[in-house]
């Protein structure tokens, strides 16, 4: 069931421990108004798993993740990467951003050696390192061309070999397909599966898309409205490498739907309260 | 009518073709004159010239003097030494500038990163910019005198705030998700400064510099104007001598210079603009 190359050494197990956050809403003025989003969130994921976690808008799985690279600070709770205590963002983690988030001021090759540069790798050694990243997201042409000269799914393959180029072992994407069109979607979850099958790294993929979530994971966790936790966790079932033959497979809509009323109930719920 | 001069003449005969030829390359430069952007412009040029001249006719030369009285005058003012006086407002323009430049970038810097900052100096800077600084002038005077430290604070007084304002906005501009990702790759706090903040604002303080140089050379002019001297001096001087050709020809010059100034600004700011490429 597992990729034939893999090698678990190479990722890094996460594990959630109760981790609760809230924030304090537009306007708000008491303690006692701050908007509850994660509630008592834990989980222990392996590592080199393809870990992804399908919930509604404004659940709080983007946050989930932004606590997972100490972008945010949890209220209660902790994370632990590898076993340690996160405190700060690390370089063992890479992260990709659903608005891509390049500078849009430096090239392909320019965006790709950012992380390499705040690393103190020397110019040489960078520049081979980012452009060997930039030939395996097939951008190879584009070396010198600026983020606005590229398509949305171009923009995304320099996010991904950004993260990539630091040779993280945990890599986090925050719904880094939702801002693309289907069909440039489905390319880039293709390829990312083959990138993934090389080396064994630990993913955690944020995705509203349950086809999305069912195509690339091993594991699917399902988050309701907020707050939250996970609901329910889906070991999904099918062989690797993964082709999108199995976007066809009867059991992959089974998945689908079971996950689909899942999510249904918890909108239907929170709809009702609010 | 030239097809119809060449029907009339003996075919092989040279003077119809011409003819046809030259109308051709009317017809060019007519296309150019309408669909380029330079075209349109040197139209627009031409087209205020022949008003100019139409006026001058009309009015006499008490009230406008023609297009060419003014060009043998615009002469007169490089060889009579008039230039010169221009080039030394120029200098103090450039020396109150220069203060511009020390203190309303930082300061807009400061603004653009430090809420407390922010909050504390924007109701200063927002009632200064809207305010008629014109005002302000009698008490400069009081406070400076009629020397050089005058012209320079009245040019400090019209440019800052569109420097400052701009600097803070491009500052700010380094949005939410720019700092996230600095933060998301450990970028230290200098190399954010330099790789992040600096890129992000740089062409919203170049557009604060365009306007602000705008208006330090109107600054120049009132200021001078108000005291009388310099090139403002000169100007209320040959006004009030009548000499409307030199006039003219003044603000002519002056025009043709804070357009330069202008169109220098804009092109440094579209090639540091990175919403376009910067090949297009």
């Amino acid at each position: 069931m597992r990729r034939p190359s893999a090698s678990s050494s190479a990722g890094l197990s996460v594990e959630l421990d109760d981790v609760h956050m809230s924030f304090a809403p537009a306007g708000a003025k008491h303690e006692g108004e701050r908007l509850k989003v994660l509630d008592g969130v834990s989980a222990e994921i392996p590592a080199a798993q393809f870990t992804c976690i399908v919930g509604p808008s404004g659940c709080g799985k983007s946050t989930l993740l932004r606590i997972m690279q100490a972008l945010l600070k949890p209220d209660a709770g902790r994370v632990l990467l590898g076993g340690k205590p996160v405190t700060e963002p690390s370089w063992d983690v890479g992260f990709v951003f659903q608005q891509f988030n390049l500078l849009p001021w430096r090239t392909v090759l320019g965006n790709v050696e950012f992380g390499l540069e705040n690393r103190g790798v020397s110019r040489q050694e960078r520049r081979r390192h980012a452009r060997e990243w930039i030939h395996r997201v097939k951008l190879g042409k584009f070396e010198e061309h600026f983020p606005s000269q590229l398509s949305g799914g171009m923009q995304q393959r320099v996010g991904l070999a950004r993260a990539l180029a630091i040779e993280p072992k945990l890599l986090l994407m925050d719904e880094p397909f939702g801002a693309l069109d289907s069909q440039t979607k489905m390319l880039l979850q293709t390829e990312l599966l083959r990138l993934w099958e090389q080396d064994a790294k630990t993913v955690i993929f944020i995705t509203h898309d349950i086809e999305e979530a069912l195509f690339l994971g091993d594991v699917v966790y399902v988050m309701g409205s907020a707050p939250t936790k996970f609901d329910e966790v889906i070991q999904v079932p099918f062989e690797r490498p993964r082709s999108d033959a199995l976007r066809a497979n009867p059991e992959f809509a089974q998945l689908r739907d079971r996950i689909w009323s899942l999510l249904k109930q918890s909108i239907l719920r929170a709809d009702e309260a609010a | 009518m030239a097809t119809e001069a060449s029907v009339g003449t003996v075919p092989g005969e040279t003077p119809g073709r011409s003819f046809g030829g030259g109308r051709r390359a009317l017809g060019a430069l007519w296309s150019w004159l309408t669909n380029t952007k330079a075209g349109v412009r040197l139209l627009a040029v031409l087209g205020l010239l022949i008003i100019w001249q139409l006026v001058a006719a009309w009015k006499g030369p008490t009230w406008t003097p023609t297009v060419q009285a003014t060009a043998s005058a615009m002469v007169e003012v490089f060889t009579e030494g008039y230039v010169t006086t221009l080039g030394e407002s120029l200098k103090t323009m450039f020396a109150g500038f220069g203060i511009t430049l020390l203190i309303g970038i930082p300061l807009g810097v400061l603004m653009g990163v430090s809420k407390i900052a922010d909050d504390l100096l924007t109701p200063w800077t927002m009632a200064l910019f809207s305010s008629p600084k014109e005002a302000l002038l009698p008490l400069l005077i009081i406070m400076f005198g009629t020397e050089f430290n005058y012209q320079v604070s009245v040019v400090v007084l019209f440019s800052i705030f569109f420097v400052i304002i701009n600097t803070a906005a491009g500052v700010q501009y380094a949005d939410k998700e720019l700092l996230e990702t600095a933060r998301a790759f450990k970028t230290p706090r200098l190399a954010f400064a330099r790789k992040i903040l600096l890129p992000a604002a740089a062409p919203f303080v170049v557009a604060g510099i365009r306007l602000g140089l705008g208006m330090a050379f109107k600054a120049m002019i009132i200021a001078e104007l108000w005291i009388s001297v310099g090139t403002g001096g000169l100007i209320d001087q040959i006004g009030s001598q009548r000499q409307l050709d030199l006039f003219y020809a003044m603000a002519v010059l002056l025009v043709a210079l804070a357009i330069g100034i202008y169109m220098v600004l804009n092109w440094l700011e579209n090639r540091l603009r990175h919403d376009v490429p910067a090949n297009t």
